[in-house]
């Protein structure tokens, strides 16, 4: 034993309880002989309790029979009024040598049993040990408090929130800096869901919902989600978890952080936005470029041709010829103009499309005839044709709608390859048309960008396709102001491509019109 | 009479072709044309033209790429190009320049303004058949 504990031990103080002074003065003298200088005997044990609590003995000698109150009332009443974790050994010394007796102080809170007449010795030995115990229990329990009081200072100088939870996602353990985040006191959140499920908006807790189970299969688990706080406002948390497992690897629990990201959020929201702003201003810029390179063409024909046309002999075959170009890029230009006006009027929302019920094959086999005239009417054949109902369309933008998609789909098969329109019924309500090349095809990352405006595909193969980059755009305005959708499908470069469009059959009633 | 230089004209659209050619064919040049760029470099090394006027926009591989590759090989470095393009914005011009083109034209331009550029590079060397102005050539 060393010698700081050695005095830590002496000067201990040490309560002796009997009725009978003999007894007390032998106590005395023989602590005294061990060299316990602080013992305070006590006769009455009614005045134990107020003793106790306001001079906190080390250790306590007690009797059992006693009048007034017995020693297993007054451990019974220690029991009560001393705390669990503050460790005060009492040693009941007694003649009363039965076993029962023993049982039951032990039962009742003693720490250690001695029947009268004692061994000296043994008597000094074991208080001790007592109080050797004691003080080990003071020293740890004074270390943990300063542990518990170096986490408490450094969880609450974390701004992120640090919880613990069962396997089932209730919280054990949640900082203080909960309260800074959600506005509500952490003990409101102990027992609840780790994620404050409480509070999650709930279209963002539909996505949470199920977390725990889904974070112990993944191992992990990091979510940026919304909370209302207590004063209303929304809030963004991010919350990283961390499953705990036993050495036998039976889920324990799951541990977390959870900090406030909103700020985050927003400056992230600002440059998605400053992104955006920025797209639209390239977008505009490539606008002028393109259109003002579209338009230079044609007039490029005007101003030549018109030249030459003006010259001195000109031959009747020349003559004809140029005026004939001149002619197809005036028609090309009106039809780059009637794009840029669809353009305009469907960006300002003006576009109001009068409908009626209209069979589509007629829609379609008028666009097709138009193309006799251009020599590629050959190419074009009808595929899968099966008996389709009525939709409710405006007949000339969808009939613009498909000239566009043959057009294309003459344009981007080079070597004359043919091309098939497809009418479909793939569910009752619904109509579908398709247009399919054996051309180019379409380079995956294309797809998705093919219906965004002034979109121009880019292949290796043959470089930027030109164009303006508007007429499966303004398909797809037009097509989505007759509540269908558009889309294409390409098994990718060299394998062609179909562009299919779908749209609602129009009602029965108003198909088949009323009988009378 | 002295061989009339050829002059290639590399341009995808129909009707500009048909001008082009028309414009020079009536002053005199011998011209050939083609559609797109791989065309363009094998017309380049079979008929070895004196001039190549090359649009910029050309399919399977564009003008500032025919231009690069023309400019980076030494049996054909010596060949003059003019660009045609209706990309009018400066840098698109610069990109021309640094791509080797020794001219720039931009549509939409006049069968005389073709023609004055093309005898800037050429002199009147097909003046004979010659419907425009007379004479005159740049150094």
């Amino acid at each position: 034993m060393i010698p700081a504990a050695v005095d830590a031990i002496r000067n201990a103080h040490i309560l002796a309880v009997d009725d009978e002074l003999a007894n007390l003065q032998l106590i005395s003298r023989l602590l005294a002989t061990d060299g316990y200088t602080h013992v305070t005997t006590m006769m009455d044990p009614r005045e134990i309790l107020p003793l106790v609590l306001e001079r906190e003995p080390d250790l306590i000698l007690l009797d059992l029979h006693m009048p007034h109150l017995n020693g297993f009332m007054v451990l019974e009443l220690l029991q009560t009024w001393i705390s669990e974790d503050n460790h005060i050994p009492i040693i009941v010394l007694t003649a009363d040598a039965t076993s029962d007796a023993r049982k039951r102080a032990l039962h009742a809170g003693a720490t250690d049993f001695l029947t009268k007449p004692f061994d000296t010795l043994e008597v000094l030995l074991r208080v001790r040990n007592h109080l050797q115990t004691r003080f080990l229990h003071q020293a740890a329990r004074s270390r943990s408090v300063a542990l518990e009081g170096q986490l408490a200072t450094i969880l609450s100088s974390v701004e992120e929130v640090l919880w613990s939870a069962t396997p089932e996602g209730q919280l054990t353990f949640v900082s203080d800096a909960v309260a800074a985040i959600t506005g509500r006191p952490a003990s409101e959140f102990l027992g609840r869901d780790a994620c404050f499920g409480d509070i999650v908006l709930p279209e963002d807790w539909r996505e949470l919902a199920g977390w725990p189970e889904r974070a112990s299969w993944e191992g992990r688990f990091d979510e940026e989600y919304r909370i209302r706080r207590a004063d209303g406002e929304i809030r963004w948390i991010r919350t990283r978890c961390l499953i705990v497992r036993d050495a036998a690897g039976f889920l324990k629990g799951i541990d977390g952080i959870a900090q406030d990201v909103t700020d985050r959020r927003h400056l992230s929201e600002e440059r998605a936005l400053r992104a955006a702003q920025e797209e639209v201003d390239r977008a505009k810029t490539e606008m002028v470029s393109i259109v003002s390179h579209e338009l230079r063409t044609p007039l490029a024909s005007f101003l030549g041709f018109s030249e030459l046309l003006l010259m001195e002999d000109v031959s009747p075959d020349e003559q004809r010829l140029w005026i004939t170009t001149i002619h197809e890029e005036a028609i090309r230009l009106s039809a780059l103009v009637d794009d840029l006006l669809d353009l305009s009027r469907i960006e300002a929302g003006e576009v109001v499309l009068s409908q009626q019920p209209s069979q589509l094959s007629e829609i379609v086999e008028r666009s097709l005839r138009a193309f006799d005239s251009t020599g590629d009417g050959a190419r074009l054949a009808w595929g899968l044709r099966e008996d389709v109902p009525d939709v409710i369309a405006n007949p000339d933008k969808i009939g613009q709608v498909v000239t566009n998609l043959v057009s294309n789909a003459l344009k981007y098969s080079p070597d004359g390859g043919p091309v098939t329109v497809s009418l479909m019924r793939p569910a009752d309500e619904t109509v579908r048309l398709s247009v399919t090349d054996a051309g180019l095809g379409i380079p995956e990352d294309e797809i998705s960008r093919l219906f965004q405006r002034f979109h121009r595909v880019n292949t290796p193969e043959r470089g930027e396709i030109p164009g303006t980059g508007l007429g499966l755009y303004i398909c797809k305005q037009l097509i989505e102001l007759h509540g269908g959708r558009i889309w294409v499908e390409s098994a990718g470069p060299g394998h062609g491509s179909t562009f299919s469009f779908e749209l609602p059959a129009a009602p029965v009633l108003a198909a088949r019109g009323a009988h009378g | 009479m002295v061989d009339v230089p050829r002059i290639l004209i590399a341009e995808d659209q129909a009707s500009l072709r048909l001008l082009l050619t028309a414009t020079l064919r009536r002053s005199g040049w011998r011209v050939t044309e083609v559609s797109e760029g791989q065309a363009a470099l094998r017309a380049v090394a079979a008929e070895q033209p004196a001039l190549l006027l090359l649009d910029v926009g050309l399919p399977l591989l564009n003008g500032y790429d025919v231009c690069r590759r023309l400019k980076a090989d030494p049996s054909t470095s010596g060949l003059k190009i003019v660009l045609v393009t209706a990309r009018c914005q400066p840098q698109d011009k610069a990109t021309g320049l640094a791509a080797g083109a020794d001219d720039y034209l931009v549509k939409p331009f006049s069968p005389a303004q073709l023609l004055a550029a093309v005898r800037a590079w050429l002199g009147s060397g097909a003046a004979g058949a010659s419907a425009g102005s007379g004479g005159e050539s740049a150094p």
